[in-house]
């Protein structure tokens, strides 16, 4: 009996042992499930770290002076600093929405002295906000700004202050702005020894006498793709690197996918995210913009936010940061792919990043001054260009073409941003490094010439 | 010390404590046999949003248990079916010979090249079009396709992706992931109210690149939606994808 029980307890210990060995191997979650060879990828900073307060700024501000008199200033200029550095601090409170005839635009911009903040595209309210002190309703809070006008009534010293809506029907008067007759004289006073614009129809301004810019020849170091596709991808080990027709390189992990084009100076990274069940917000996916590139790869100098028009349903947005070189932002000859950031987001997910992978150096190898044309010879190409009608904005900018040996060349010309938001060249700054006289192509008007035009004819020297 | 005594009771403590292990090495071979899994192994989270969503499961839906060792696939386009055109039969072949592998080859087999890969998929497939995938390791690869156009019961064309497998060194095979882990994201993030899931199945699915001729596609469950609307869930990493192809 006893030695049946000793036997008993032996093969019961041992069964049990037997058991809680199967057990223990065949539970899930034991072994690893995935195992990576390279664990931890280190994030390589490559440009610097933004936030939204130095990507959002007027695309450019209007000086009226009264009497017919404007100029316009680009950012980084000095006075435009000093002016949009002043409204920055300052609060604007109690907004009331009101038709944009209720006032008559042109008598103001013609007579009453004023600044006038023009975002291009439009801003969101909400952004908007984190740059400028703002405090409105939520109808307000939800709308889009392209331009803030500021102005003193012409006969009663009185300020107003007027937010224009993007939908061109709309504009929220601040009731309560902290802003008083004597700092519009301020600003006003820094446009009088500019170069003078006169307008032309949809709020396009064309300068009387011809600007200065500057042509640059520009060194480049270049980030390798590799870089930053152990940046952009989760597990690197898993990726691979496959070939396309033209012999550049693609990564992909089967899920991401990052194009390598131009000799690997320019990447297209796609990441086919699902659409989620939320709505999308517009401040949400610029937020989270800045954050993926500030991660990946990081910005190098100005960069200019770009509002990519409201959200439609049916395509995610695609926001995009234009970048600037010294005052004018760079706009790409084609098929040259440079000095834009592009991301496709929907929910704060990025499913699409185009960006250069080349920084460029502190200082320019080359630089020389260069006259855009004004005057007549600019009204009348822009007269004679054929997307006339599309036309919406005229702006110096600085077309970027490759140089070969690692530059870039920036050559100054006038663009023009047509309503789907692409921009053109409509013409090229003037050849050498003269500048035109009055009455020269290009040039300001003769002194004595009478275009009927009140203050063409004394512009102060 | 009473020896006897304490060996009784140890057999019946061992005893117990066979009947626990067994029970549950029992359970959990009884758990990897079956193939399926019921609406019900979804996790109690994740059942709970399906009622608040309003998400259902189609009847006798049932999903797959499999947790298979599964690796990326690398591939080279030989004819992509959307560029390609519809290559039109010269003698028309019966449509039900789709249903049978050997009656497929049979009767088409001397024109359509590789067809012996291609399977039958009656969730995509409708009365106009029949829809094969090419399979790998008896898995279907939801990028690469043949399309069988047919007409009165007879197929008349086909358009197809012609693919040849590039082997790679990198490849390592991973577990993937179970369908229902899998889907717990995709219902809470992804699925609008109301969404009724129509299938899941383990397949290949990838990004797929204009520009290259070299795809590459990962272990992904497709869940197919009663409305349509597709999602892949990247079967190892867990990652929702929908079908829309971004790159150009």
């Amino acid at each position: 009996m006893e030695k049946l029980k000793t036997w008993m307890l032996t093969i019961l210990v041992v069964l049990s042992l037997l058991q809680s060995y199967l057990l223990a191997y065949s539970m899930p979650g034991i072994g690893a499930t995935i195992s990576t060879t390279q664990d931890y990828v280190n994030t390589v900073l490559m440009g610097s770290e933004e936030n939204v307060e130095n990507l959002i700024f007027p695309e450019d501000l209007v000086l009226h002076m009264g009497e017919g008199r404007h100029t316009v200033l680009y950012p980084a200029m000095n006075f435009y600093d000093r002016i949009y550095e002043r409204i920055r601090g300052r609060e604007f409170k109690g907004f009331q929405r009101s038709s944009i005839s209720a006032v008559n635009w042109d008598e103001v911009r013609d007579l009453d002295q004023g600044v006038e903040l023009r975002f291009g595209r439009g801003v969101p309210v909400e952004l908007l906000s984190k740059v400028i002190k703002l405090e409105g309703d939520l109808l307000f809070l939800n709308d889009v700004i392209d331009r803030i006008w500021i102005f003193k009534k012409n006969e009663s010293n009185e300020v107003r202050t007027y937010f224009f809506s993007a939908d061109s029907n709309t504009v929220y008067e601040s009731v309560r702005a902290d802003l008083t007759a004597q700092d519009i004289g301020t600003y006003v006073g820094f446009g009088e020894y500019q170069t003078l614009y006169a307008p032309v129809e949809d709020e396009i301004y064309i300068p009387l006498e011809p600007v200065q810019s500057v042509e640059a020849v520009v060194g480049y170091r270049s980030y390798s793709a590799e870089q930053m596709q152990g940046n952009l991808f989760f597990d690197p080990a898993v990726t691979r690197a496959i070939s396309n027709r033209s012999g550049s390189q693609i990564y992909t992990d089967g899920k991401r996918g990052l194009q390598v084009d131009q000799n690997g100076k320019w990447i297209s990274y796609t990441d086919p995210v699902a659409r989620q069940e939320v709505e999308d917000n517009i401040s949400e996916n610029v937020y989270a913009s800045i954050g993926f590139i500030n991660q990946h790869g990081g910005w190098d100098g100005l960069h200019r936010f770009v509002y990519p028009g409201p959200i439609d349903s049916t395509q995610a947005q695609m926001i995009r940061y234009q970048q600037y070189y010294g005052n004018y932002p760079i706009v790409p000859k084609e098929p040259f792919l440079f000095g834009d950031m592009r991301l496709r987001l929907q929910q704060g997910a990025v499913s699409e990043y185009e960006r250069s992978l080349l920084t460029l150096e502190d200082r320019a190898e080359h630089k020389a001054v260069r006259w855009l044309p004004g005057g007549e010879m600019l009204e009348k190409a822009l007269a004679d260009y054929a997307r006339r009608g599309e036309a919406t904005a005229l702006y110096p900018a600085l077309i970027a073409s490759p140089q070969g040996d690692g530059r870039i060349q920036f050559e100054p010309a006038w663009v023009v941003r047509l309503t789907d938001g692409t921009q053109e060249v409509l013409m090229m700054a003037l050849k050498g490094h003269k500048k035109p006289l009055p009455g020269e192509p290009g040039g300001g008007p003769l002194m004595d010439s009478d275009k009927g035009n009140a203050s063409a004819g004394d512009i102060p020297k | 010390m009473d020896w006897r005594r304490a060996k009784s009771v140890l057999i019946l403590a061992f005893l117990m404590l066979n009947l626990v292990l067994g029970y549950q090495l029992w359970s959990n071979i009884r758990e990897g046999l079956s193939t399926s899994a019921k609406a019900g192994d979804l996790s109690p989270e994740t059942l709970r949003i399906m009622e608040e969503k309003g998400i259902k499961l189609v009847e006798n839906i049932y999903i797959p248990a499999e947790t298979p060792e599964l690796q990326d696939l690398t591939y080279r386009v030989r004819t992509k079916l959307s560029d390609g055109e519809k290559h039109v039969l010269k003698e028309p072949v019966e449509s039900r010979i789709v249903f049978n592998e050997k009656q497929l080859i049979e009767g088409l087999g001397d024109i359509i090249p590789d067809i012996d890969q291609y399977v039958f998929d009656v969730t995509t497939s409708d009365d106009k079009k029949l829809i094969l995938y090419r399979m790998e390791q008896m898995r279907p690869m939801f990028d690469v396709k043949l399309e069988l156009y047919s007409e009165d019961q007879r197929i008349i064309a086909y358009r197809q992706d012609v693919i040849e497998l590039v082997s790679t060194e990198k490849a390592v095979e991973n577990p993937v992931l179970p369908a229902t882990i899998a889907m717990a994201p995709l219902i809470e993030k992804f699925l609008a109210s109301g969404a009724v899931i129509k299938e899941i199945k383990l397949g290949y699915h990838g990004q797929t690149f204009a520009k290259s001729d070299i795809q590459v596609s990962a272990p992904s469950w497709r869940v197919m939606l009663e409305d349509g609307n597709v999602y892949y869930i990247h079967a190892v990493s867990g990652e929702v994808v929908t079908e829309d192809e971004l790159s150009s």
